[in-house]
């Protein structure tokens, strides 16, 4: 009863204080954005990379489109979509940017064609635009390998083997996708998340613990009936309340933000709906409670406020440890790694957004290892709270 | 007898901070500990409430040892200790109030204490405001009613007047009479002679972690041979520190 008194009014001295109030919700408001920021970006590249089924610059602008109908014929079938160009100067078309590449078919295209002379095809583009490479390569792919097959075809007709022009083939595999490097974006908002586990609770954190001293106001509190242990528990519990708020924050902005991403764009099926989001929160309630009272321990130990801060703003990073790995490369989720702070949580709504959902024996095991690891902060702060040098200071 | 120190010794380190030191505060009476700073007044009373362990000696509120039933100990004290402050973003009324809770008070009876404390402090224009903005004498006042807020009987008070201007030192002074006069047993540490002169019925004159005399204010005057209190304070202190 006496640890709940205590608690109420942490919550409402949290409440009115601004920096509290203020680093709980800012960091829920942010991180989504962030995210999303991050995976449009990821779109707006693969958009440009014209490997979307409906990417962007759909068309292909052919000065003299009627002189080379074949060729037309296989652009058309290449997906690039060839259109007459109704402008007068390609060149000015492509300098102002409002064409990334443009195929300028010769005049005297038809006739160096039937004479079986190289007919001329110029490729109008600006290789200074780096948003232009990737249109630029499919076009003149789609070209080269018109010209081959043509060839190959002319060849034939002489009874030549068309291989025998070709010494090598050289195939490229291209390891760096852009669906890839989307997925391991993904991983962002599982690693915001974690981090707003620990943002939203710092505060209060600090300030019932390191800011109580600081303040002055310790030792008349120690020195009524409440017991040190009901103490740290109250501001534990302070701490997670905020916490949760600000994880809960968190979670639901993420996924609802998540949606305004075309991610069928990057070929990724990622689960984002409300039962993910309630599994979200469901994953983090342990890690906001080991979150919490590990940082309420640590402001306890501290010499200041100023102290606590530093000691905190430095832990932070540690959650963020696994995510960053997981961006580098793929880990395979074990058993034990679930029981691993923040690390089990980051495999765990992996899980969750590729939609195999949330095993009981996974999120168990991770309840398990924060209660435990909870109760355990909770007991030493309870203890540190009996000393002298924390109560009065060192 | 309600507040006990006997033969307390504390150190830190190498530094002896109390040295044998013994004395006792009476229900209805005022006991006065004066010293010069560092002299171990707060040391000693830190040990009284039970919040520094002895190493030699032992301590009693009511005849309750506070290392050994904490709880029960401190529910019968009251204390306004070294350090006063009080909740910045908490109200006059909710500082007091959130003592009252965690002593056990609840509803009407809560409310009804809280308020008369208010009235007793001259509190009312200040209760619903925040306190970040008191003055020295205001959260003075809220720290002394969250002390008293569960009527302990028994009241601690470590320099009260600690930065107080005249007028907040005078509603001090007479608060704690006021305290006494109810019956309590009031003890409370200063450095001001003239303070502990115009309060005491009792006092405890502590220098370099030893008491150097103790009695009542004719007492002292008598067993020094001075005049004033204050030349017979300066050759208590004086002594104290010549034995070193």
């Amino acid at each position: 009863m006496r640890a709940w008194i205590v608690f109420v009014k942490e919550l409402v001295d949290g409440v009115r204080d601004r920096r509290s109030l203020l680093s709980a919700l800012v960091f829920p408001v942010m991180a989504p954005l962030l995210s999303v920021g991050l995976l449009s970006a990821m779109v707006a590249q693969v958009h440009s990379d014209d490997r979307a089924p409906d990417g962007g610059d759909p068309e292909l602008p052919v000065v003299g489109l009627e002189r080379a109908p074949t060729l037309v014929e296989w652009l058309d079938n290449s997906r690039l979509d060839p259109v007459p160009f109704d402008g007068t100067s390609p060149e000015d078309v492509v300098r102002a940017g409002d064409a990334k590449v443009i195929l300028r078919i010769a005049e005297d295209y038809a006739e160096d064609w039937r004479a079986g002379r190289p007919a001329r095809v110029e490729m109008v583009y600006d290789a200074g635009r780096d948003d232009a490479r990737a249109r630029v390569r499919k076009v003149r792919r789609a070209v080269e390998r018109w010209g081959g097959s043509v060839g190959a075809k002319r060849l034939l007709a002489l009874g030549v083997a068309p291989d025998l022009g070709r010494a090598v083939h050289l195939e490229e595999v291209d390891m760096s996708t852009a669906e890839e490097r989307g997925a391991q974006l993904l991983l962002l908002i599982p690693m915001f998340i974690i981090m707003a586990c620990f943002m939203s609770s710092m505060y209060v954190a600090i300030d019932a613990t390191a800011g109580e001293r600081e303040r002055g106001s310790l030792e008349a509190l120690v020195l009524t009936t409440v017991t040190p242990r009901e103490l740290a528990l109250a501001k534990f519990g302070a701490a997670f309340v905020f916490g949760f708020i600000g994880v809960a924050l968190t979670a639901v902005l993420s996924v609802w933000a998540a949606r305004f991403v075309d991610l069928d764009a990057l070929n990724l099926r990622v689960a984002a709906g409300p039962r993910e989001m309630g599994m979200f929160v469901l994953v983090c309630i342990p890690l906001t409670a080991v979150a919490a009272s590990v940082q309420v321990l640590l402001a306890t130990f501290s010499r200041s406020f100023k102290e606590a801060q530093t000691y905190l703003s430095v832990m932070i990073l540690a959650p963020m440890v696994p995510g960053l790995l997981m961006t580098v490369k793929p880990i395979q989720g074990a058993a034990w790694m679930m029981a691993v702070p923040a690390f089990g949580q980051q495999l765990m709504m992996g899980n969750i957004l590729q939609g195999e959902g949330l095993a009981a024996l996974d999120y168990g095991l991770s309840v398990l290892a924060a209660i435990v690891a909870t109760a355990l902060c909770v007991v030493v702060c309870g203890y540190l709270l009996r000393k002298e040098a924390i109560i009065f200071g060192r | 007898m309600t507040l006990e120190v006997r033969g307390l010794r504390k150190t830190f380190g190498d530094v002896v901070a109390v040295d044998d030191v013994t004395f006792a505060a009476e229900d209805g009476r005022t006991t006065g500990i004066l010293g010069p700073n560092g002299a171990g007044k707060t040391t000693s009373l830190r040990v009284l409430y039970g919040l520094l362990k002895p190493d030699q000696g032992s301590v009693a509120i009511d005849g309750i040892d506070p290392f050994a039933e904490p709880g029960l100990a401190r529910a019968r004290l009251g204390v306004l200790p070294d350090s006063k402050g009080i909740y910045p973003r908490l109200t006059a009324r909710e500082n007091i109030a959130y003592y009252g809770r965690i002593y056990g008070l609840r509803g009407a009876e809560l409310d009804a204490r809280v308020d008369g404390l208010i009235d007793e402090l001259e509190l009312r224009k200040v209760a619903d405001r925040r306190a970040a903005g008191f003055s020295q004498g205001e959260r003075m006042k809220v720290a002394i009613g969250r002390a008293l807020v569960h009527s302990p009987g028994n009241l601690v008070l470590d320099e009260p007047t600690n930065g107080l201007d005249v007028l907040s030192t005078r509603a001090m002074r007479e608060l704690i009479s006021r305290l006494r006069d109810q019956g309590n047993c009031v003890l409370f540490s200063s450095h001001v002679m003239q303070e502990v002169a115009a309060l005491c019925d009792h006092i405890v004159v502590v220098a370099d972690g030893k008491v150097a005399a103790t009695g009542s204010p004719e007492v002292l005057l008598a067993q020094t041979g001075r005049d004033t209190l204050e030349d017979a304070f300066v050759a208590l202190i004086g002594e104290a520190g010549l034995s070193e």
